[in-house]
C-alpha cells in the first residue's frame, strides 16, 4: 500500500528556506524529519512514497533543492532508482520539472 | 584760637592714612556684597538658564524633495538621503528636522527607505544625541499616502491610524519570515480574483529575496543594518509590490565576491542585468542562490508581472513586456542607493 504524504496538511502550507538555521519549515527539516524516514519506510515495505505538493502558497526553489536534492546525497542513490519508490504529485507541473532538474544536478555532484 | 588739627602736619598725614583705610574698607565691602549675591536664588536661576542654553541643540532643517520617490525621481531623492545620513552621522550635536511641508507627490518606497535610516539610527543609539523630528505634507493626496502607508506606526506621534483595504502595512525584519510572503499573496487574493495557485510565483520570489537578505547579512559592509521591508498597495488597475533590502546592493556584492577572478569592473546596470539572468553563480549546487532575481524576471516573461523596476547602487533597470517581447531598460545614476529596491506591478484582474 502506497504511503501518501500531503505537505500542505501534514507539514506546512508555507514552505520555508533551505536550512534549519535560516528559518522554520525548511527544506533541510523536511528532508530529515519527513522525506528520508518515509522513503526508507517505503523501501522496507516495498511500496511507493507519494509526496503531494498541492495546497501550499508556493515552494521556494531553495526548499525543493535542499529537500529533494538532499535525498540523493543522503541515500547515495541515483534518480532512476529513487523514482522507483518515489512519486511526486502536483497540479503545478513546473515544480515537478524543478525537482527533476535539481535531483539530476545533485546526482552529478555527489554520485560518481 | 586756631584749629590745631587742620594745620598740623601730623594731623594731615593721619587724615590721609585714615581716608585710605576707609577707601580700602569700602572696596572690601563691595566685594563681600558680591559674594553674598552668589548664594541667592536669583543667581541660581541665572546659572540654570545658562546650563539649558549650553544644552540647547541647534536645529538643522533638511527639506524633502517635492517629488519624494525613488521610483519616479531617484537622483534627487537619493541626494536627499545622502544629505540626511551625513547630518545624522556627523559628530556635531544637533536636532535634525525633516521638512515635508512642500511635498507634492510621494511614493511609499521613499518612506520605506526613510524608515530604514531612522531604524538604523535608533539601533546605533545616535537618535539620543541627534534627535530627529519632522512635519507632514500639506498636499492632501501626499498626506493621505503618508498616513495610510503605516510609516507612522513606527514613529512617536499622536495621529490616529487609518485602516485601508488598499494598502498592506509596512512589514520588516532581519530574519526569514515566510508568513510575510503569505500576507503579500493574501493581499492579492483579497483585491483581485487571483487564487493561491495564481500567486505562487509571488510567494517564491519574495521568499527568495528575503533569503538573500538573511544570507548576505553577515558578509555585508552596508552602512545600514541589513533588514528587509515589504509592502503592497493597489489602485484601480494594478497591485503594486515593493521589497527593500538594506544590504550592500547587488553590484557591490558581486564585485566583492568575484574580485579574486580579476573580472573587469562593469557598470552597475550591466552587473545587475547579468545577475537577473542568473550569472555569477559559481557551482551547480549554488544555482538556486540568487534565484529570487531570476524567478521574478521569469515571471515577467511568463506575463504574470506587468512591470518590474530594480534600483540598486547606481543601477536603475526596468523590465516590461512590449508586443510579446521582454524589454529591458538599463541606466546608471550619479548617486548610489545603499541596498536594493524591487518594485513591481501585477494586473488587478
Amino acid at each position: 500500500m502506497d504511503i501518501i504524504y500531503k505537505i500542505a496538511k501534514e507539514f506546512t502550507d508555507t514552505p520555508g528556506p533551505r536550512l534549519i538555521v535560516e528559518g522554520k519549515f525548511s527544506g533541510e527539516m523536511f528532508l530529515k524529519d519527513v522525506l528520508l524516514p518515509k522513503y526508507k519506510e517505503a523501501i522496507k515495505s516495498d511500496s511507493n512514497l507519494v509526496i503531494d505538493l498541492d495546497g501550499t502558497f508556493g515552494y521556494p526553489p531553495s526548499f525543493l533543492d535542499e529537500a529533494f536534492g538532499g535525498l540523493i546525497k543522503e541515500t547515495q542513490t541515483g534518480t532512476s532508482k529513487i523514482f522507483k519508490n518515489l512519486i511526486i504529485k502536483s497540479s503545478r507541473k513546473h515544480y515537478i520539472d524543478t525537482i527533476n532538474t535539481r535531483m539530476r544536478a545533485w546526482e552529478e555532484l555527489y554520485i560518481k | 584760637m586756631t584749629d590745631i588739627k587742620t594745620t598740623d602736619k601730623k594731623y594731615i598725614m593721619w587724615k590721609k592714612r585714615r581716608d585710605l583705610r576707609i577707601h580700602k574698607f569700602e572696596i572690601k565691602k563691595k566685594k563681600w556684597k558680591k559674594e553674598r549675591k552668589k548664594n541667592t536664588n536669583l543667581e541660581k536661576v541665572d546659572r540654570s538658564i545658562k546650563f539649558l542654553e549650553r544644552n540647547y541643540l541647534p536645529d538643522r532643517t533638511i527639506s524633502v524633495p517635492n517629488q519624494f520617490s525613488l521610483i519616479n525621481n531617484p537622483e534627487t531623492t537619493i541626494n536627499f538621503f545622502d544629505e540626511l545620513i551625513g547630518l545624522i552621522y556627523n559628530k556635531v550635536k544637533q536636532r535634525v528636522y525633516i521638512n515635508m511641508k512642500n511635498v507634492e507627490t510621494i511614493t511609499v518606497d521613499a518612506l520605506i527607505y526613510l524608515l530604514a535610516v531612522i531604524k538604523n539610527m535608533r539601533a546605533e543609539g545616535i537618535v539620543y544625541k541627534n534627535p530627529i523630528e519632522g512635519n507632514y505634507p500639506e498636499n492632501k493626496e501626499a498626506y493621505n499616502i503618508f498616513v495610510k502607508s503605516g510609516f507612522l506606526d513606527y514613529m512617536n506621534n499622536g495621529l490616529e491610524k487609518i485602516d485601508s483595504k488598499d494598502v498592506s502595512r509596512i512589514y520588516y525584519g532581519s530574519n526569514y519570515d515566510q508568513n510575510v510572503s503569505k500576507k503579500m499573496c493574501v493581499f492579492a487574493h483579497n483585491n483581485s480574483s487571483l487564487t493561491v495557485d495564481d500567486t505562487d510565483y509571488l510567494y517564491n520570489s519574495i521568499c527568495e529575496m528575503m533569503l538573500n537578505t538573511v544570507q548576505h547579512a553577515y558578509e555585508s559592509t552596508s552602512k545600514l543594518i541589513n533588514n528587509w521591508y515589504s509592502y503592497a498597495e493597489c489602485n484601480d488597475e494594478d497591485i503594486i509590490y515593493m521589497f527593500f533590502d538594506t544590504g550592500e546592493g547587488i553590484p557591490s556584492t558581486i564585485e566583492r565576491n568575484v574580485s579574486f577572478l580579476g573580472i573587469k569592473k562593469e557598470k552597475d546596470s550591466d552587473m545587475l542585468s547579468s545577475a537577473m539572468n542568473g550569472d555569477f553563480r559559481s557551482s551547480t549546487k549554488l544555482k538556486t542562490r540568487g534565484s529570487g532575481l531570476v524567478s521574478i524576471k521569469n515571471s515577467i516573461s511568463l506575463d504574470k508581472i506587468k512591470y518590474l523596476s530594480v534600483i540598486t547602487n547606481k543601477a536603475s533597470n526596468t523590465y516590461m513586456i512590449n508586443e510579446n517581447n521582454l524589454v529591458e531598460n538599463k541606466s546608471d545614476m550619479k548617486g548610489s542607493l545603499t541596498g536594493t529596491l524591487y518594485y513591481w506591478k501585477i494586473r488587478r484582474i
